[in-house]
């Protein structure tokens, strides 16, 4: 069992550490305007990934998943109106 | 004597049990509310007539701000969660908060970021422009004084306090209610506290966030608030979004309070005490989304102005489901008119006026019209004052028996509410007439006709501070001579009052369980009606009160570290913020570092002492845990934490955003930091996430060498990263970085600065768990303190996984 989880550590460090490798190389693959978004969205594959196999939330109940995503919303909503406020609805 | 003073001393200083922490957080925002109001009462004396000069402009300045900022941050708050620290664990019937020393210390940070505030005072002068502390009058430039950072540092200290205490309250409320008490069980005043505590949760690491950005631009000159593309509408957007649920924290435990008494005193169940219930976790939810109306004459766009023009219209609805509810609980109910019943109707009045007139403003056309006039100042202290501070002191009353054992004297009460209620409508109805006279002003002409409304909102201030000696006075008498109350002197139904006054210090010999049939009992003695007023039978719970013997499982609970903690941190700080200023041009200090490594040395032995102290809290099993029933107290405490910190994280990389997006100059990928450097940073902190992994599965397979090694590894991994680090700032500082801010220097010294402090403090609590792995710890299932070291660090990679791609790739 300990053998197996060790193993699965080290599967997802290993897919860390590739998909850092893609963010760096990722400028010579991708145009410019989706750029920024694939970036992003792959860092956020890594954020996954690191919460759900090294911090166990795939093991713990969902309420505790909830409780973490309550957070993320909550910084979602600052962002994401504060941007609206920059560069929506201006003559 | 001295025997008897020093155990005193001892008692209070030392205390972690939830009661007496309780009255000291009475205690303490009772005299602070005594220091805002004679600012206030100065202030009021300054404008009842024109081109008064009892204070100049600069010192009314620095009362008005200091003003605004103890009552909301110092009286408000503290006092409800003196109440909440004192009753909560009483009405969800366990016997203390799940962490007793984190709730002492964050009593002792409270306390000391008041002094500190106090103190600011003493250094230049205080903040000057306004609780709202709007950029770019906040930086360095316009405000130069030391002071002004001394307050900085006091909010810092100030949210540190709120977010232990949030923590303590959330894992206490949602982990260790009693048998059979389910959340839907509980009455409206844990529910109020619970859904304010979820705001402060979520919103003070904004306001903690918004004040790390402008202590860094004022002491190491970098822009955020004092360029074009951050400046004012930054400081706008991080400050409200913590200032507008902050409105409603100080709110709804009044409201809490208030519908706790209003039903005691009607004998009559609240009426629809599920809408308001709802109605609290609604508007708390709406109050994320509403902080634009702060912010309609700022320039932001049309759409957003009618985005929160509707969140703020719909955010009044639950209250008018909460006004609604407790009138229809008055109806024909023969109301027993006592000072607490009394206050809580009086809080009741004032809120609608406050409510309405806060409606107003959701209109923009209204907003621009009446923004920053002395319509606003009336408004919001109807809320603050007439339904926060008034309903608060109902809540004075009401649990003064419990608390002390005694009755106040109701006579005086009495006299008490009739000159609050006269002296706060005196005070400020007028101010909803000086709809063209600006706050925040010193003085005005005798050709405006604001005079004799000025000279009215002065005489009700005296009358309403005068009111208040009363209550000092009769609190002070009453809890010497009152007469005994006995433990339900109200026939009140919440679990507190089946209690002797005052509460033993183990609060319950036997944990009591909520019946599905509406009853509260103890052990197998006879039913009591479990406080929701459902069961029509009002039974009279003296007889069947807990006894006052001292149970075994009640230790004395005291600890020196909380408050040695807190006192370094208030050391630390005092030195960060008194020092001198380094270049006139931009501002920047120079830190006192004496005090500082006073602080440091200070830290350091307490929170040894705390980590080696044996201080058992007992986790008890058979308790009322959903949603968080497998999920133990610490990690749920953890997570609570890190749920903070994402917001805190959030707001910095929200502001590089800001910036960044309003920034058209901004240098390509690669020209400024080196994306090698990022690389390579990377992969040593996605190691590190992996030994610290490795270490927690080490530990659960007992393989000691394996353990340490990871361990030994993490701590590497993390001084290698800071190396990289260090090596990456004296290399952009030898190039001139750092001498003149550009944005792109400042948002990335401040975050990934941040970040690093982060990293520095795992490194900490690695050589901790190290010290204690080579003595043999953690191998025979006791790991559980590895595996929270494992949630905080793999959270700081995670910071970094986004700051990488941030900060050198785009």
């Amino acid at each position: 069992m300990a053998m197996n989880t060790n193993y699965l550590y080290l599967l997802v460090f290993a897919a860390l550490i590739a998909e850092t490798d893609i963010e760096v190389n990722l400028s010579s693959i991708i145009a410019s305007n989706a750029y920024v978004s694939v970036l992003l969205g792959i860092a956020a594959t890594k954020a996954i990934l690191i919460a759900m196999f090294y911090q166990h939330l795939k093991y713990e109940p969902k309420s505790l998943s909830s409780w973490v995503i309550i957070g993320l919303v909550i910084a979602s909503l600052l962002m994401g109106l504060s941007f609206v406020q920059l560069h929506v609805g201006h003559p | 004597m001295g025997q008897r003073f020093a155990y005193s001393a001892k008692r209070w200083l030392y205390t972690t049990n939830h009661k007496d922490i309780g009255i000291l957080y009475i205690i303490t925002s009772l005299f602070l509310f005594a220091a805002a109001g004679v600012l206030a009462i100065t202030m009021r004396t300054q404008l009842s007539a024109p081109d008064n000069n009892v204070l100049t402009a600069n010192v009314y300045n620095q009362f008005v701000t200091v003003h605004g900022l103890l009552m909301i941050f110092w009286v408000l708050s503290p006092l409800a969660f003196g109440f909440a620290n004192f009753v909560i664990p009483l009405q969800i019937g366990c016997r203390d908060l799940a962490f007793p020393r984190l709730n002492s210390m964050s009593y002792w940070f409270f306390l000391f970021s008041g002094v500190m505030m106090i103190l600011s005072f003493f250094f230049g002068a205080a903040p000057d422009l306004g609780w709202t502390l709007y950029s770019p009058q906040n930086t360095g430039q316009f405000s130069p004084a030391i002071g002004f950072n001394l307050g900085a540092g006091a909010l810092i200290l100030m949210v540190v306090s709120i977010t232990m205490s949030s923590i303590n309250f959330l894992v206490t409320m949602f982990k260790m209610r009693a048998p059979g008490l389910k959340l839907r069980y509980m009455s409206v005043f844990p529910w109020a506290i619970l859904v304010t505590i979820f705001m402060m949760l979520y919103a003070f690491p904004s306001f903690l966030a918004a004040v790390v950005l402008l202590y860094v631009d004022r002491a190491f000159g970098t822009v955020y608030f004092s360029s074009i593309q951050g400046g004012s509408l930054l400081w706008d957007n991080v400050f409200w979004f913590f200032g507008h649920p902050e409105v409603y924290i100080v709110l709804f435990p009044a409201i809490g309070i208030i519908a706790d008494i209003i039903p005691t005193f009607a004998r009559r169940p609240l009426y629809g005490s599920k809408y308001v219930i709802g109605s609290l976790v609604a508007a708390a939810l709406i109050s994320f989304v509403v902080w634009g109306h702060h912010m309609f004459v700022t320039g932001i766009g049309i759409a957003s102005t009618k985005l929160y023009t509707v969140t703020t219209i719909a955010v009044s609805l639950p209250f008018d489901v909460i006004v609604i509810s407790l009138i229809e609980t008055l109806g024909f109910a023969k109301l027993r008119l006592k000072a607490p019943a009394l206050f809580a109707l009086g809080a009741v009045a004032n809120f609608i006026v406050g409510g309405i007139t806060g409606v107003f403003l959701a209109s923009v056309a209204l907003d621009y019209a009446l923004r920053g006039t002395y319509f606003v100042v009336a408004h919001f202290h109807y809320i603050m004052v007439g339904a926060s501070i008034i309903g608060l002191i109902g809540g004075l009353y009401y649990w003064f028996p419990k608390i002390t054992g005694r009755m106040y004297d109701e006579r005086l009460a009495k006299v008490h509410f009739v000159l609050s209620m006269i002296g706060f409508q005196v005070l400020y109805f007028p101010m909803f007439l000086l709809l063209d006279m600006p706050r925040r002003i010193v003085t005005y002409s005798p050709q405006t006709d604001w005079g004799l409304l000025n000279l009215t909102a002065t005489l009700g201030g005296l009358i309403f501070g005068g009111a208040q000696l009363l209550l000092f006075y009769n609190l002070y008498r009453s809890s010497r001579v009152g007469p005994p109350s006995g433990p339900n002197p109200w026939d009140a139904w919440t679990l507190e009052w089946a209690l002797p006054s005052p509460p033993p210090p183990h609060d319950f010999d036997v944990i009591p369980t909520f019946q599905a049939d509406g009853t509260i009992r103890f052990g197998s003695g006879p039913g009591l009606p479990n406080g929701l007023g459902h069961s029509n039978e009002i039974g009279n719970p003296n007889g069947s009160s807990v006894s006052n013997k001292t149970s075994p499982l009640h230790h004395e609970g005291l600890s020196p570290w909380p408050v040695l903690m807190a006192f370094a941190a208030f050391i630390f700080f005092l030195g960060l913020t008194i020092g001198k200023p380094a270049n006139p041009q931009p501002v920047s200090y120079q830190p006192f570092w004496p005090l500082i490594a006073d602080g440091v040395i200070l830290g350091i032995i307490s929170l040894f002492g705390y980590s080696r102290e044996t201080f058992t809290v007992h986790e008890d099993t058979h308790v009322e845990s959903w949603p968080f029933k497998q999920v133990p107290n610490m990690k749920l405490g953890i997570w609570t934490f890190l749920g903070a910190e994402v917001i805190f994280f959030g707001v910095l990389i929200g502001s590089y955003f800001f910036v960044r997006t309003n920034d058209a100059a901004w240098p390509p990928a690669g020209s400024l930091f080196e994306i090698r450097n990022g690389f390579a940073m990377t992969l040593v902190l996605l190691t590190s996430s992996l030994t610290a992994i490795m270490a927690l599965a080490s530990a659960r397979a007992g393989n000691r060498n394996g353990l340490i090694a990871s361990l030994g590894g993490t701590l590497v991994l993390g001084a290698a990263f800071l190396y990289i680090k260090a090596g990456e700032w004296f290399s952009l500082g030898a190039s001139g970085v750092f001498q003149n801010y550009s944005l792109p220097a400042t948002s990335y010294f401040i975050t990934t600065g941040t970040h690093g402090v982060h990293v520095f403090a795992g490194m900490c609590m690695t050589v901790y768990l190290l010290a204690k792995a080579i003595k043999g710890k953690y191998l025979h299932g006791d790991h559980t303190t590895l595996e929270h070291f494992g949630l905080y660090w793999h959270f700081v990679d995670i910071v970094w996984v986004f700051l990488f791609p941030l900060f050198y790739l785009i």
